[in-house]
């Protein structure tokens, strides 16, 4: 994991900017709805407090969905809870997430794999190779038990680093988080 | 006029399914993964093929380079892979066209109709 430290550097650098804007962009094209994005570094990641300081409800079900980036220890959760996930499906598909079936599954999804597509093009701008990342999987679940799917791979080091991106809408009640995981 | 659209996301094959439709008088069959679309490929022998890249079990440019083994049909890339290798690979594959999501449906049906007017062309 040689690089490891240029892809979160240049994660952050990207996505504290222009990266940011552009995510919003994609987003908005996708579910025709005006989104603020605010980015933030968790330069010190500690599994304990992170969970915490995400402000996510415990009892409540939040769909997740992760990819991992090839080749560097780094992965995308974004996560939302499922009134949101609901809004951006109806967005989509103009029907209601009754129910989490391979269609709207494949819709979230989708965000995801947009989410990724744009950062790791910036990444692979600037290590000038090719970056690549695993399709995304979903999966619903209290917010501990899915980001324990996420913090098993993550090590509780002083080189972890996360980027915690969170969208929210003056319109309609959408709330989700992208988190980019890596070391640096 | 025959058209197969080869994405592992349900919802992307609906959509572009729909701006296909909408666009051109055809028959539009799907593809759920690399290997499906090489498989539709040999049996409906479509005229355009609109791919994704980043798919399960084949990747898209793998099925291309197994299409292209037995015909010649106008192939469009769809994906979300804005990066210069995958332009440069689906370049050299002869592709018509390279569309990254997100996309307003007026690319696609751009494309769609460059692509088939170039067809008429020839």
């Amino acid at each position: 994991m040689l690089q490891d430290s240029f892809f979160m550097n240049t994660a952050i650098i990207d996505l504290s900017g222009d990266g940011l804007r552009r995510l919003e962009s994609a987003l908005e094209e996708f579910c025709s709805v005006r989104l603020n994005g605010e980015c933030k570094v968790i330069r010190k990641f500690e599994v304990k407090s992170f969970l915490k300081s995400l402000n996510l409800n415990e009892d409540y079900y939040y769909v997740g969905i992760l990819s991992k980036f090839k080749d560097f220890n780094a992965y995308i959760m974004m996560i939302m809870d499922t009134a949101s996930a609901d809004e951006f499906i109806s967005r989509m598909t103009g029907k209601h997430l009754y129910l989490l079936d391979e269609f709207n599954e494949s819709a979230l999804q989708e965000l995801a794999n947009v989410t990724v597509g744009i950062l790791s093009s910036q990444l692979s701008k600037g290590l000038g190779r090719r970056v690549d990342y695993s399709i995304p999987t979903t999966a619903v679940d209290f917010p501990s038990a899915l980001l324990d799917l996420l913090l098993a791979e993550i090590s509780e080091s002083e080189s972890t680093k996360c980027i915690e991106i969170s969208f929210t809408s003056n319109s309609l009640p959408i709330f989700t988080k992208m988190l980019v995981f890596g070391d640096s | 006029m025959r058209v197969l659209i080869a994405d592992d996301s349900a919802f992307m094959r609906s959509y572009i399914s729909n701006i296909v439709r909408s666009t051109i008088d055809c028959e539009v069959f799907e593809a759920s993964d690399g290997e499906d679309a090489v498989y539709k490929y040999k049996i409906c022998l479509p005229d355009i093929v609109l791919i994704d890249l980043n798919m399960p079990k084949k990747g898209g440019m793998e099925a291309i380079a197994e299409i292209r083994k037995m015909g010649d049909p106008k192939v469009i890339v769809v994906t979300a892979i804005d990066q210069d290798w995958a332009r440069k690979d689906a370049l050299k594959k002869g592709v018509s066209g390279f569309i990254t999501k997100p996309f307003k449906p007026d690319e696609i049906r751009r494309v769609l109709l460059m692509t088939l007017a170039a067809q008429n062309m020839r």
